[in-house]
């Protein structure tokens, strides 16, 4: 019983210490995960990647473009 | 200035959207040690909303935060891409794409989407819902079954070398090719064109 209760408090303790190592960021600091959200979003659509029509050309074998993009970003 | 818009409004060639993806990894991972992906903030957003005891919703959420303001930037580069700095000619098409999707009763080819399905007054129809809304519901729950989308395994997980992104990447392209070649003609027809 008082192991168990010894050990119980043990994993609390570590599970604190954790939770502190990982915080840290909120409010203003998430800011910059928005504006390399904006980025991504507009490549996505400028690159047409989210176009149903580019989809169905690569799907059909009849574009390269799309298999051009996703062999790209692996370099 | 407006040769700049100009510029921008062309649709990006391949060879510079590829890298500037490819960007991303690092710079999440510089920026906070993040791992990229989107289709996780489906779950974080349920953790969020459905605080029911159910252990798949039982985690740290508010560790994810950063996750919600990255998709959440995603539609806003969305909208600011559509809006300021959209392509004002028709997209180009490959003839036999459009031949093969004319033979399935399309029409329009005039924007990213083909306007007969995807479009506000076609989400109450039989082409919308379908289309949309039991789409969208497929993804979502495929997503999440395979622990990731394309973004997340194809993007992320192969630039880390995970053998399972690799396995969940060859069968996103199986399930594609099965829907476009085996199941689209039906559903197309179906669903009245």
């Amino acid at each position: 019983m008082l192991i168990k209760e010894i050990d119980q408090r043990e994993i609390e303790k570590n599970n604190d210490s954790k939770a502190k190592v990982k915080q840290g960021e909120s409010g203003l600091t998430l800011l910059k995960y928005l504006f390399v959200g904006l980025f991504f979003g507009i490549i996505f659509v400028k690159a047409e990647i989210i176009s149903w029509f580019r989809i169905q050309e690569m799907f059909r074998f009849q574009s390269v473009q799309q298999f051009l993009l996703a062999c790209s970003p692996s370099k | 200035m407006n040769d700049f818009l100009n510029w921008v409004s062309q649709p990006w060639p391949w060879y510079i959207a590829g890298p500037m993806i490819g960007l991303t990894v690092p710079i999440l991972l510089l920026l906070g040690n993040r791992s990229f992906g989107i289709s996780s903030s489906l779950r974080h957003v349920c953790a969020v909303c459905v605080p029911a005891k159910i252990p798949f919703f039982q985690y740290n959420w508010k560790e994810e935060i950063w996750n919600l303001m990255f998709v959440t930037g995603v539609f806003l580069g969305g909208v600011v891409a559509a809006l300021f700095l959209s392509n004002p000619e028709t997209i180009v098409i490959a003839e036999s794409t459009q031949r093969d999707l004319r033979a399935l009763g399309l029409t329009d080819f005039n924007s990213l989407l083909p306007a007969e399905i995807f479009s506000w007054e076609h989400l109450l129809t039989l082409k919308g819902f379908f289309f949309m809304v039991v789409g969208g519901f497929l993804v979502g729950f495929g997503t999440r079954y395979a622990g990731g989308c394309t973004s997340g395994h194809a993007i992320m997980g192969i630039s880390n070398l995970q053998w399972p992104s690799v396995v969940a990447t060859v069968f996103f392209m199986i399930g594609g090719l099965v829907m476009t070649h085996l199941l689209l003609p039906f559903i197309m027809t179906w669903v009245g064109f």
